[in-house]
Protein backbone atom coordinates (compact mmCIF):
# COMPACT_ATOMS: atom_id res chain seq x y z
CA UNK A 1 0.00 0.00 0.00
CA UNK A 2 1.55 3.31 -1.21
CA UNK A 3 1.32 6.70 0.65
CA UNK A 4 -1.44 8.73 0.06
CA UNK A 5 -2.18 11.07 -2.43
CA UNK A 6 -2.74 14.77 -1.69
CA UNK A 7 -6.04 14.96 -2.79
CA UNK A 8 -6.88 11.74 -0.11
CA UNK A 9 -5.95 13.43 2.26
CA UNK A 10 -7.51 16.87 1.51
CA UNK A 11 -11.10 14.52 1.20
CA UNK A 12 -9.98 13.57 4.40
CA UNK A 13 -10.03 16.30 6.51
CA UNK A 14 -12.97 17.83 4.24
CA UNK A 15 -14.41 14.41 5.59
CA UNK A 16 -13.46 15.17 9.56
CA UNK A 17 -14.45 19.20 9.14
CA UNK A 18 -17.80 17.83 7.70
CA UNK A 19 -18.52 15.28 11.10
CA UNK A 20 -17.36 18.71 13.23
CA UNK A 21 -20.18 20.56 11.51
CA UNK A 22 -22.37 17.83 12.02
CA UNK A 23 -21.84 18.23 15.89
CA UNK A 24 -21.90 21.93 15.33
CA UNK A 25 -25.31 21.67 13.80
CA UNK A 26 -26.21 19.16 16.46
CA UNK A 27 -25.17 21.64 19.18
CA UNK A 28 -27.10 24.39 18.02
CA UNK A 29 -30.08 22.77 17.87
CA UNK A 30 -29.94 21.62 21.83
CA UNK A 31 -29.01 24.88 22.69
CA UNK A 32 -32.24 26.23 21.19
CA UNK A 33 -33.94 23.77 22.49
CA UNK A 34 -33.29 24.38 25.95
CA UNK A 35 -34.35 27.98 25.31
CA UNK A 36 -37.40 26.73 24.05
CA UNK A 37 -37.76 24.53 27.11
CA UNK A 38 -37.10 27.15 29.69
CA UNK A 39 -40.06 28.90 27.79
CA UNK A 40 -42.12 26.00 28.35
CA UNK A 41 -42.09 26.52 32.40
CA UNK A 42 -45.32 27.08 33.79
CA UNK A 43 -45.81 30.07 36.45
CA UNK A 44 -47.89 33.40 37.10
CA UNK A 45 -50.80 30.81 37.51
CA UNK A 46 -52.39 30.40 40.92
CA UNK A 47 -54.03 26.64 40.77
CA UNK A 48 -54.34 24.99 43.97
CA UNK A 49 -55.94 21.82 42.26
CA UNK A 50 -53.28 21.27 39.43
CA UNK A 51 -50.15 22.53 41.55
CA UNK A 52 -48.29 19.51 42.19
CA UNK A 53 -48.77 18.81 37.98
CA UNK A 54 -47.14 22.29 37.46
CA UNK A 55 -44.28 21.67 39.83
CA UNK A 56 -43.54 18.35 38.62
CA UNK A 57 -43.96 19.55 34.98
CA UNK A 58 -41.82 22.78 35.52
CA UNK A 59 -39.27 19.95 37.12
CA UNK A 60 -38.94 18.45 34.18
CA UNK A 61 -38.48 21.52 32.16
CA UNK A 62 -35.61 22.55 34.37
CA UNK A 63 -34.47 19.25 33.94
CA UNK A 64 -34.48 19.06 29.87
CA UNK A 65 -33.28 22.41 29.45
CA UNK A 66 -30.04 21.95 31.78
CA UNK A 67 -29.70 18.77 30.01
CA UNK A 68 -29.63 20.00 26.18
CA UNK A 69 -27.75 22.96 28.06
CA UNK A 70 -24.86 20.86 28.68
CA UNK A 71 -25.59 18.33 25.77
CA UNK A 72 -24.79 21.35 23.91
CA UNK A 73 -21.41 22.47 25.41
CA UNK A 74 -20.72 18.71 24.86
CA UNK A 75 -21.37 18.61 21.18
CA UNK A 76 -19.38 21.53 20.67
CA UNK A 77 -16.49 20.37 22.16
CA UNK A 78 -16.70 17.22 20.08
CA UNK A 79 -16.87 19.52 17.04
CA UNK A 80 -14.11 21.61 18.08
CA UNK A 81 -12.31 18.63 18.79
CA UNK A 82 -12.66 17.18 15.41
CA UNK A 83 -11.97 20.31 13.61
CA UNK A 84 -8.65 20.82 15.84
CA UNK A 85 -7.94 17.17 14.31
CA UNK A 86 -8.47 18.12 10.64
CA UNK A 87 -6.20 21.19 10.98
CA UNK A 88 -3.45 19.72 12.21
CA UNK A 89 -3.21 16.69 10.34
CA UNK A 90 -3.77 18.83 7.34
CA UNK A 91 -1.00 21.55 8.72
CA UNK A 92 1.81 18.82 9.57
CA UNK A 93 1.04 16.90 5.73
CA UNK A 94 1.70 20.87 4.45
CA UNK A 95 4.86 20.73 6.28
CA UNK A 96 5.54 16.98 5.01
CA UNK A 97 5.51 15.82 7.93
CA UNK A 98 3.82 12.59 7.42
CA UNK A 99 6.09 11.50 4.45
CA UNK A 100 9.17 12.22 6.60
CA UNK A 101 7.86 10.12 9.36
CA UNK A 102 6.15 7.40 6.79
CA UNK A 103 3.03 7.90 9.30
CA UNK A 104 -0.09 8.30 7.78
CA UNK B 1 -58.29 15.00 14.32
CA UNK B 2 -58.54 14.84 17.90
CA UNK B 3 -59.89 18.07 20.14
CA UNK B 4 -57.51 20.44 19.77
CA UNK B 5 -56.42 23.84 21.55
CA UNK B 6 -59.17 25.90 19.34
CA UNK B 7 -62.27 23.37 20.20
CA UNK B 8 -60.68 24.14 23.92
CA UNK B 9 -61.13 27.43 23.58
CA UNK B 10 -64.51 27.75 21.93
CA UNK B 11 -65.95 25.55 24.37
CA UNK B 12 -64.86 28.31 27.22
CA UNK B 13 -66.51 30.80 24.79
CA UNK B 14 -69.25 29.36 25.15
CA UNK B 15 -69.53 28.12 28.54
CA UNK B 16 -68.97 32.06 29.84
CA UNK B 17 -71.93 32.59 27.15
CA UNK B 18 -74.14 30.47 28.78
CA UNK B 19 -72.72 31.83 32.07
CA UNK B 20 -73.81 35.04 31.75
CA UNK B 21 -77.58 33.64 30.47
CA UNK B 22 -77.40 31.63 33.85
CA UNK B 23 -76.89 34.60 35.73
CA UNK B 24 -79.69 36.63 33.76
CA UNK B 25 -82.34 34.78 34.24
CA UNK B 26 -80.88 33.68 38.05
CA UNK B 27 -81.33 37.22 38.74
CA UNK B 28 -84.72 37.44 37.45
CA UNK B 29 -86.16 34.66 39.43
CA UNK B 30 -83.75 36.13 42.93
CA UNK B 31 -86.99 36.56 44.75
CA UNK B 32 -87.91 33.37 44.52
CA UNK B 33 -86.68 31.66 47.73
CA UNK B 34 -86.60 27.98 49.07
CA UNK B 35 -85.04 25.36 47.01
CA UNK B 36 -84.81 26.32 43.86
CA UNK B 37 -82.15 29.33 44.74
CA UNK B 38 -80.36 27.61 47.17
CA UNK B 39 -79.90 24.82 44.29
CA UNK B 40 -79.55 27.35 41.51
CA UNK B 41 -76.77 29.31 44.05
CA UNK B 42 -74.84 26.27 44.99
CA UNK B 43 -74.53 25.24 40.55
CA UNK B 44 -73.49 28.89 39.30
CA UNK B 45 -70.57 28.82 42.49
CA UNK B 46 -69.34 25.24 41.05
CA UNK B 47 -69.57 26.45 37.77
CA UNK B 48 -67.78 29.64 39.24
CA UNK B 49 -64.77 27.58 40.82
CA UNK B 50 -64.43 25.20 38.07
CA UNK B 51 -63.97 28.19 35.63
CA UNK B 52 -61.10 28.72 37.63
CA UNK B 53 -58.54 26.36 36.40
CA UNK B 54 -59.90 26.65 32.78
CA UNK B 55 -56.63 29.52 31.94
CA UNK B 56 -53.96 27.41 32.92
CA UNK B 57 -55.53 24.15 31.34
CA UNK B 58 -55.24 26.49 28.37
CA UNK B 59 -51.48 26.20 28.77
CA UNK B 60 -51.76 23.05 29.19
CA UNK B 61 -53.09 22.53 25.69
CA UNK B 62 -50.19 25.21 24.61
CA UNK B 63 -47.41 23.70 26.20
CA UNK B 64 -48.52 20.28 24.85
CA UNK B 65 -47.62 21.61 21.57
CA UNK B 66 -44.49 23.17 22.83
CA UNK B 67 -43.30 19.26 24.28
CA UNK B 68 -44.29 18.11 20.57
CA UNK B 69 -41.56 20.45 19.35
CA UNK B 70 -39.26 19.73 21.81
CA UNK B 71 -39.39 15.97 20.93
CA UNK B 72 -39.07 16.67 16.95
CA UNK B 73 -35.85 18.75 17.82
CA UNK B 74 -34.05 16.29 20.36
CA UNK B 75 -35.02 13.51 17.96
CA UNK B 76 -33.60 14.85 14.75
CA UNK B 77 -30.29 15.82 17.29
CA UNK B 78 -30.37 11.83 17.73
CA UNK B 79 -30.93 11.17 13.65
CA UNK B 80 -28.10 13.82 12.84
CA UNK B 81 -25.74 12.24 14.81
CA UNK B 82 -26.47 8.19 13.76
CA UNK B 83 -24.78 5.98 10.81
CA UNK B 84 -27.28 7.09 8.39
CA UNK B 85 -26.39 10.29 8.21
CA UNK B 86 -25.00 11.00 4.68
CA UNK B 87 -22.59 13.79 5.84
CA UNK B 88 -21.30 11.37 8.46
CA UNK B 89 -18.49 10.01 6.51
CA UNK B 90 -15.70 9.93 8.56
CA UNK B 91 -15.63 6.37 9.07
CA UNK B 92 -15.03 6.11 5.47
CA UNK B 93 -11.46 7.66 5.82
CA UNK B 94 -10.43 7.10 9.32
CA UNK B 95 -9.26 4.31 11.44
CA UNK B 96 -7.01 4.13 14.31
CA UNK B 97 -6.85 4.53 18.02
CA UNK B 98 -8.08 7.78 18.32
CA UNK B 99 -10.33 6.53 15.44
CA UNK B 100 -12.26 4.05 17.97
CA UNK B 101 -12.36 6.01 20.71
CA UNK B 102 -14.24 8.64 18.72
CA UNK B 103 -16.82 6.14 17.31
CA UNK B 104 -17.28 4.73 21.16
CA UNK B 105 -18.61 8.27 21.89
CA UNK B 106 -20.79 9.10 19.81
CA UNK B 107 -23.68 6.00 20.38
CA UNK B 108 -23.42 7.93 23.69
CA UNK B 109 -24.90 11.49 22.80
CA UNK B 110 -27.38 9.24 20.10
CA UNK B 111 -29.10 7.65 22.71
CA UNK B 112 -29.06 11.00 25.16
CA UNK B 113 -30.94 13.25 22.35
CA UNK B 114 -32.93 10.16 22.46
CA UNK B 115 -34.06 9.60 25.69
CA UNK B 116 -34.74 13.40 25.71
CA UNK B 117 -37.18 12.85 22.94
CA UNK B 118 -38.98 10.21 24.96
CA UNK B 119 -39.42 12.13 27.73
CA UNK B 120 -40.65 15.31 25.52
CA UNK B 121 -43.21 12.96 24.37
CA UNK B 122 -44.23 11.78 27.52
CA UNK B 123 -44.83 15.03 29.29
CA UNK B 124 -46.43 16.07 26.04
CA UNK B 125 -49.21 12.99 26.72
CA UNK B 126 -49.72 14.16 30.40
CA UNK B 127 -50.51 17.56 29.58
CA UNK B 128 -52.79 16.30 26.42
CA UNK B 129 -54.46 13.82 29.04
CA UNK B 130 -54.92 16.55 31.30
CA UNK B 131 -56.53 18.90 28.81
CA UNK B 132 -58.73 16.37 27.10
CA UNK B 133 -60.26 15.45 30.62
CA UNK B 134 -60.60 19.16 31.75
CA UNK B 135 -62.26 19.29 28.45
CA UNK B 136 -64.57 16.20 29.14
CA UNK B 137 -65.06 17.92 32.02
CA UNK B 138 -66.29 21.48 30.81
CA UNK B 139 -68.53 19.89 28.21
CA UNK B 140 -70.44 18.68 30.84
CA UNK B 141 -70.35 21.89 32.53
CA UNK B 142 -71.96 23.57 29.46
CA UNK B 143 -74.57 21.27 28.85
CA UNK B 144 -75.69 21.13 32.61
CA UNK B 145 -75.71 25.06 32.15
CA UNK B 146 -77.72 24.83 29.30
CA UNK B 147 -80.07 22.90 30.61
CA UNK B 148 -80.54 24.49 33.55
CA UNK B 149 -80.91 27.74 31.66
CA UNK B 150 -83.92 26.63 29.60
CA UNK B 151 -85.21 25.26 33.33
CA UNK B 152 -85.15 29.22 33.74
CA UNK B 153 -86.42 30.31 30.94
CA UNK B 154 -89.76 27.68 31.62
CA UNK B 155 -90.12 28.53 35.07
CA UNK B 156 -90.16 32.37 34.54
CA UNK B 157 -92.75 31.98 32.21
CA UNK B 158 -95.10 29.73 34.48
CA UNK B 159 -94.32 31.90 37.59
CA UNK B 160 -96.20 34.55 35.90
CA UNK B 161 -99.27 32.69 36.93
CA UNK B 162 -99.82 31.96 40.72
CA UNK B 163 -101.18 28.28 40.07
CA UNK B 164 -97.98 27.06 38.05
CA UNK B 165 -95.73 28.99 40.69
CA UNK B 166 -94.71 26.35 43.10
CA UNK B 167 -94.28 23.93 40.47
CA UNK B 168 -92.04 25.51 38.57
CA UNK B 169 -89.76 26.23 41.43
CA UNK B 170 -90.15 22.71 42.12
CA UNK B 171 -88.60 21.65 38.77
CA UNK B 172 -86.48 24.29 38.46
CA UNK B 173 -84.78 23.13 42.04
CA UNK B 174 -84.87 19.69 40.63
CA UNK B 175 -82.80 20.54 37.54
CA UNK B 176 -80.42 22.56 39.47
CA UNK B 177 -79.68 19.82 41.75
CA UNK B 178 -79.58 16.77 39.13
CA UNK B 179 -77.31 19.70 36.73
CA UNK B 180 -75.02 19.61 40.13
CA UNK B 181 -75.00 15.87 40.91
CA UNK B 182 -73.73 15.34 36.92
CA UNK B 183 -71.10 17.96 37.48
CA UNK B 184 -69.78 16.70 40.39
CA UNK B 185 -69.66 13.18 39.07
CA UNK B 186 -67.91 14.48 36.28
CA UNK B 187 -65.27 16.38 38.21
CA UNK B 188 -64.79 12.99 40.24
CA UNK B 189 -63.65 11.64 37.16
CA UNK B 190 -61.56 14.42 36.18
CA UNK B 191 -59.82 14.09 39.46
CA UNK B 192 -59.10 10.74 38.14
CA UNK B 193 -57.66 11.43 34.91
CA UNK B 194 -55.40 14.19 36.84
CA UNK B 195 -54.15 11.96 39.19
CA UNK B 196 -53.66 9.55 36.50
CA UNK B 197 -51.42 11.88 34.89
CA UNK B 198 -50.17 13.21 38.00
CA UNK B 199 -47.97 9.99 38.63
CA UNK B 200 -47.21 10.13 35.12
CA UNK B 201 -45.56 13.08 34.84
CA UNK B 202 -44.00 12.27 38.10
CA UNK B 203 -42.76 8.91 36.85
CA UNK B 204 -40.92 11.26 34.09
CA UNK B 205 -38.39 12.47 36.20
CA UNK B 206 -37.36 8.88 36.97
CA UNK B 207 -36.73 9.07 32.64
CA UNK B 208 -34.52 11.64 33.37
CA UNK B 209 -32.25 9.80 35.96
CA UNK B 210 -31.42 7.21 33.79
CA UNK B 211 -27.98 6.76 34.48
CA UNK B 212 -27.68 4.65 31.35
CA UNK B 213 -28.27 7.70 29.12
CA UNK B 214 -27.12 10.61 31.88
CA UNK B 215 -24.23 9.39 33.44
CA UNK B 216 -23.72 11.44 36.48
CA UNK B 217 -27.42 13.50 35.81
CA UNK B 218 -25.81 14.97 33.13
CA UNK B 219 -25.14 15.03 29.35
CA UNK B 220 -22.31 12.02 28.54
CA UNK B 221 -19.06 13.97 28.11
CA UNK B 222 -17.27 14.61 24.49
CA UNK B 223 -14.03 12.07 25.39
CA UNK B 224 -12.08 14.10 23.65
CA UNK B 225 -9.35 13.28 25.11
CA UNK B 226 -9.28 9.73 23.81
CA UNK B 227 -9.04 11.32 20.25
CA UNK B 228 -7.65 14.66 19.88
CA UNK B 229 -3.97 13.79 18.99
CA UNK B 230 -3.26 14.34 15.82
CA UNK B 231 0.30 15.00 15.59
CA UNK B 232 2.14 12.13 14.12
CA UNK B 233 5.69 14.35 16.13
CA UNK B 234 5.07 12.13 18.43
CA UNK B 235 6.10 8.66 16.81
CA UNK B 236 2.42 7.91 16.15
CA UNK B 237 -0.31 8.23 14.09
CA UNK B 238 -3.48 7.88 16.58
CA UNK B 239 -5.80 9.12 13.71
CA UNK B 240 -4.63 7.22 10.30
CA UNK B 241 -6.11 7.40 6.71
CA UNK B 242 -7.91 4.45 5.70
CA UNK B 243 -6.08 4.77 1.98
CA UNK B 244 -5.10 2.68 -1.14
Amino acid sequence: MGQPTPSEIRASTDAMHAEAAVWFTAAGELQATAVRTRALTIDHYDSVVFREFIEEHNAAADQVAALCQSGYTQLNDVGYTLGDVADTYQAEEDANVHAMNDLY
Amino acid sequence: MGIGVHDYEELLDRIHAGREKLEHYMSMVVWATGPAALALGEFAYQVEITLLDAPVVLRFWHNADGWTAVRTAVTAVAGELGDGNPRRTINDHWAGFAADNYHRIVPMHQAAAAELGIVADKVQQALTWTAQSAYAFYTVVLAQTLVIVAALIAALAELASVAGALAALMTLAAAAVAGLAVVTEALVAAGTAYAWAKVFVYNIRSELNNIAAFPGHTWPASGSAGYRDATVTDGDAEWSLRHG
